[in-house]
């Protein structure tokens, strides 16, 4: 089997701090751009339904994390852009902290059985 | 909160938002099918491919409308518009929910009001909680009445208090006759430091300044705010403005507020003159006072401290002072009073309403919840969630009790602008009824409560439906609802009958102890006597010659009325207190004993028109009249001249007197009154000689025992009251007296003029408004529980339709199928009356304070109670059972 073919559901909650680091990274985009940019870093390898973006994108607007205003896209059209803010930054500081300190731990446990 | 602010936005545009949601995700798709199609796709597999990707377009849509706004708003909304479009369907069952509880929550909201009035919110004085009332005290009534010179010296002596005011009783005062028919007016005459001691504001001009309570400088008086509107059409310029009152010219000085009520109400106020030469020394106890405690002074050691002074008086003074001691008490409690046990009483009789309201509505709403069961297993099935079920029954309820609620409120403020116009019970008055916030509060807490209790109840039954039992179909109509239900619904049934009939058996008894006090013979007959006062103003009735002359003429002209075949002339009209004192046998030293003597004038006739019978001996003669007469020519001026009478000038008078049997039994036990001698002002007379027994009357009240009591010779006073008794309708008699009094004075106004049967009436008023008050709630008891009973069996006759048709069909008669279906609620019925006497026999001590000549056991109120409300309940279940029995065998087959 080619990893392609291996497709990982998104994890509850983490599908918010891809948004956000996205947009911290990227800079303002429309909900198709983040969709595509999210795939793209993933490497194709998340099983992303593009619809279930958009009430996590209004999950994140409710919290102050992100803004959105409608602007005009790359081929002309009218699009809602959506981009982080200071709160969304420091929040995204905190998440990534308790993302690593998270994966450090489960590590040490994927090490354990390994070595075991 | 920028999250609320957008929020609320959301909510509020929601429309726009789901346009531009819908032109975000169209958006979405066109980039995705534009990209997949330059990747070589076809139209069609970029259409479709795209939405794959996408997942469901609707799906996404709705998962974000549920994140948006406030999505428990709604949802709750949702939950409002089904439970409103639910409860529209049964109009019926409506109906029955929220009247029942607006007659609980709004005879409920109406008592509290009442008892916030009187024993939540405070006096509406200064500094409450420092005021106290002071009473002297004697050994045989307790408290008592101060004599103006004790209370110039507590005043003096005290240490613990910051001041001290003295009132009078209300003074009957004849007003001007401004042109025309002469009129009389209520006034309390009060110390100068009276409104200033309460903390009390005029609404117009002054109180009384300092030193007009001293003679010469008393001719100013104060308004109530009744009496301004009334007899100066609320005049902004009345300050300064001359009244006469008593023949005597005074200057208003000021307006009070008409929220000022103290001690009564009285319609206006003048200055007490402080001279206690007027009010003939320290045996002569007529005074009211009240004290305003130092700050951080207990109640105790200002009691303690008048104590002292008492002690000292009764040492400096033993003749007067012997027997008198000093007593205080909150002011507050002196005005509460004993009104809060009748407060609790009808909160206890209205709180049994409210638990009956209850109880109906919980049934109700359990029946229509059994009524429901497969709608609420289907939305189960159809996965909707317990708690989503429990609910949405709870948003019902909850509803059922907001209307209630509301339409409660409404009969509480019609309860209560009732209640502030008339002079219904007994209660004090010196803060208003009205609808406050605490009372909101109240009543919507209530209402709450009721919703939520009430809907948790059905909720946590219903919201576990066996699924399948309920789903498959025909067999939830024949088959009854569960055991446990029906139990439930049964018990509260019994519950409902027993509480109304406790509430029956109350006002049962208070209704027939009514009747009875009502028409206790209390020693006078009541047909055929009319009375009225009059008051001879001190300005042109000073002498004892012309207060004679006054009544004896008429005496004279009152007599000549057709139709009246007896008149006389008293100080005090029977049931309505008197005076009293101690008195000294003739030959004994020092007072004969702890009893006091009710001691009334009365002129010769006043015994038949009465109707009291002579026992011994004889009534008084017109030459007894005389003879008192002459010795109160001799003795009165040498008394208004602030002297005593020289000793042996006093011991030589000897005044005849009648006795009722008590004072006989009482003092001359097994021998011959006539004759006998006492004196009221100790060994040295003048003397009271018993020249006829006569027999009792209660002269404090119907249900006070009637006491020691002596009559002398009635020569004139400045207070009388003309009875007389006629054969004549009573309007006619005052029509006539009027003009004859006319004839003698046309400034004096008749007043006060009542029948017998109007004075007695009067005496049982707050008796009276009592047990119709927890009568009217028991009867909204019954009403309720038979409403409840109703529909208990109702439900079950529609339950056993088929049953019935089965029954009739294999040949059970229609009168046997009435009975049955009878039998059915009436059994219920008849648990709950047995329940409920039981219940009222075991609480009957709550009641036996209010009783007076019934006994709280009573078996024929028992009996008649019980059988009252079988007989409510009958009809209540026959209306259902004679639907049963009405009922066609072959459509009460088919019935599903």
């Amino acid at each position: 089997m080619s990893t392609r073919e291996i497709k990982t559901d998104i994890l509850q909650g983490t599908l918010d701090l891809m948004v956000l680091r996205t947009l911290a990274t990227m800079g303002a985009q429309h909900g198709f751009g983040l969709a595509q940019r999210i795939q793209q870093i993933s490497g194709g390898m998340l099983d992303l339904n593009q619809g279930t973006l958009y009430p996590a994108l209004l999950r994140l607007e409710h919290r102050g994390w992100i803004r959105s205003r409608w602007g005009i896209s790359e081929n002309n059209r009218r699009a809602k852009f959506y981009e982080i803010t200071a709160a969304g930054r420091r929040q995204v500081e905190k998440e990534s902290e308790d993302w690593a300190r998270t994966v450090a731990i489960m590590d040490r446990f994927e090490r354990l059985t390994e070595t075991e | 909160m920028p999250g609320i602010w957008t929020r609320l936005k959301e909510l509020i545009r929601r429309t726009r938002l789901d346009g531009e949601l819908d032109e975000e995700v169209g958006l979405h798709l066109q980039m995705m099918e534009d990209e997949f199609r330059r990747n070589g796709m076809s139209e069609a597999e970029a259409c479709a491919a795209a939405r794959r990707e996408f997942g469901g377009v609707t799906h996404a849509k709705e998962a974000y409308r549920d994140q948006r706004g406030f999505p428990w708003i709604e949802s709750w909304a949702k939950d409002v518009r089904y439970a409103l479009r639910g409860l529209g369907r049964s109009p019926g069952f409506t109906a029955a929910a929220v009247v029942s509880l607006a007659l609980g929550i709004g005879a409920n909201t109406a008592v509290f009001s009442i008892i916030d009035a009187i024993l939540l919110r405070p006096l509406p004085y200064r500094d409450p909680g420092h005021l106290v009332r002071l009473f002297e005290t004697e050994s045989a009534p307790g408290q008592y009445p101060f004599a103006e010179p004790d209370y110039v010296d507590w005043r003096a002596q005290n240490r613990t208090f910051e001041d001290m005011t003295l009132y009078a009783w209300p003074h009957d005062m004849n007003l001007g006759a401004a042109g025309g028919r002469p009129e009389h007016a209520q006034a309390l005459p009060t110390e100068a430091n009276f409104f200033s001691l309460l903390g009390v504001a005029p609404l117009l001009g002054r109180t009384w300044a300092t030193g007009e309570d001293q003679p010469g400088k008393d001719d100013v008086a104060i308004l109530s705010y009744g009496f301004w509107r009334s007899h100066f059409s609320g005049d902004p310029a009345v300050v300064g403005k001359p009244i006469e009152l008593d023949a005597r010219k005074y200057t208003i000085v000021g307006v009070m507020p008409a929220s000022f009520r103290f001690p009564v109400e009285s319609q206006l106020w003048i200055p007490q003159v402080m001279d206690s030469k007027l009010f003939g020394g320290r045996g002569n106890h007529w005074a009211s006072a009240i004290g305003r405690m130092k700050p951080g002074v207990s109640m105790k050691a200002a009691l303690a401290d008048l104590k002292v002074i008492a002690a000292r008086l009764e040492k400096q003074y033993p003749n007067s002072n012997g027997k008198v001691g000093a007593d205080a008490k909150s002011l507050r409690d002196d005005m509460v009073g004993d009104s809060s046990d009748t407060l609790f009483l009808i909160l206890g009789a209205v709180g049994l309403v409210l638990l009956i309201a209850f109880a109906n509505v919980a049934n109700l709403l359990l029946s229509r919840a059994l009524a429901r069961q497969k709608e609420v297993a289907v939305r189960s099935a159809l996965g909707a969630s317990r708690l989503r079920l429990a609910r949405q029954l709870l948003t019902e309820s909850l509803l059922l009790s907001v209307a209630g609620g509301a339409l409660g409120l409404l009969l509480a403020w019609g309860a209560i602008s009732l209640f502030s116009t008339a002079r219904s019970l007994d209660l004090p008055r010196f803060n208003a009824v009205e609808l406050n916030g605490t009372v909101l509060a109240f009543t919507f807490a209530l209402a709450l409560l009721t919703g939520v209790v009430f809907g948790m109840f059905p909720a946590l039954q219903m919201s576990r439906p066996d699924l399948l039992d309920e789903l498959k179909g025909g067999a939830g109509s024949s088959v009854s609802p569960g055991r446990r239900r029906r139990f439930t619904s049964h018990a509260l049934v019994v519950a409902e009958i027993a509480l109304s009939l406790m509430l029956l058996v109350s006002a049962g008894l208070l209704l027939k102890d009514f009747a009875a006090v009502r028409s206790l013979d209390f020693g006078v007959r009541r047909e055929g006597v009319w009375t009225a006062a009059v008051q001879l103003p001190d300005a042109n009735y000073k002498s004892t010659q012309q207060q004679y002359e006054f009544s004896a003429a008429l005496l004279e002209r009152a007599r000549r009325i057709g139709g009246v075949d007896s008149v006389a002339l008293t100080d005090h009209l029977p049931l309505e207190s008197g005076g009293n004192g101690y008195i000294t046998l003739r030959g004994q030293t020092g007072v004969a004993s702890n009893q006091l003597v009710e001691s009334h004038a009365a002129s010769p006739e006043y015994f038949r028109v009465m109707g009291i019978r002579v026992l011994q001996g004889r009534v008084f003669t017109p030459a007894d009249i005389q003879a008192v007469l002459a010795n109160d020519l001799r003795l009165n001026p040498i008394y208004a001249s602030g002297t005593q009478p020289p000793a042996d000038l006093l011991n030589g008078i000897v005044y005849p007197c009648v006795i009722n049997e008590s004072m006989a039994r009482f003092f001359w036990p097994n021998q011959n009154p006539l004759g006998k001698m006492y004196s009221h002002g100790g060994e040295s007379g003048p003397w009271e000689q018993v020249v006829g027994v006569v027999s009792d009357v209660r002269q404090w009240g119907l249900t006070v025992r009637p006491r020691p009591e002596a009559f002398n010779a009635f020569d004139g006073g400045h207070r009388l009251f003309l009875v007389l008794h006629t054969s004549l309708p009573p309007l006619s008699v005052t029509a006539q007296v009027r003009r004859a009094l006319g004839q003698i004075d046309s400034t004096l106004p008749l007043y006060s003029v009542r029948t017998m049967d109007e004075v007695v009436a009067g005496q049982a008023e707050g008796q009276q408004h009592l047990s119709a008050l927890v009568g009217s709630f028991a009867a909204l008891a019954a009403l309720l529980a038979a409403i409840g009973i109703y529909g208990v069996l109702a439900y079950a006759v529609k339950q056993r339709t088929r049953e019935i048709g089965v029954r009739m069909s294999l040949g059970a008669s229609r009168a046997r199928m009435l009975g049955a279906m009878l039998w059915q609620g009436m059994r219920l019925a008849l648990l709950g009356i047995a329940v409920g006497s039981a219940g009222a026999f075991a609480a009957r001590r709550v009641i036996e304070s209010r009783l007076h000549e019934v006994k709280p056991g009573d078996p024929l109120v028992f009996a008649a109670t019980a059988g009252l409300l079988a007989g409510v309940a009958l009809i209540a279940c026959y209306l259902p059972a004679r639907r049963a029995a009405r009922l066609d065998p072959l459509v009460a087959l088919r019935y599903e």
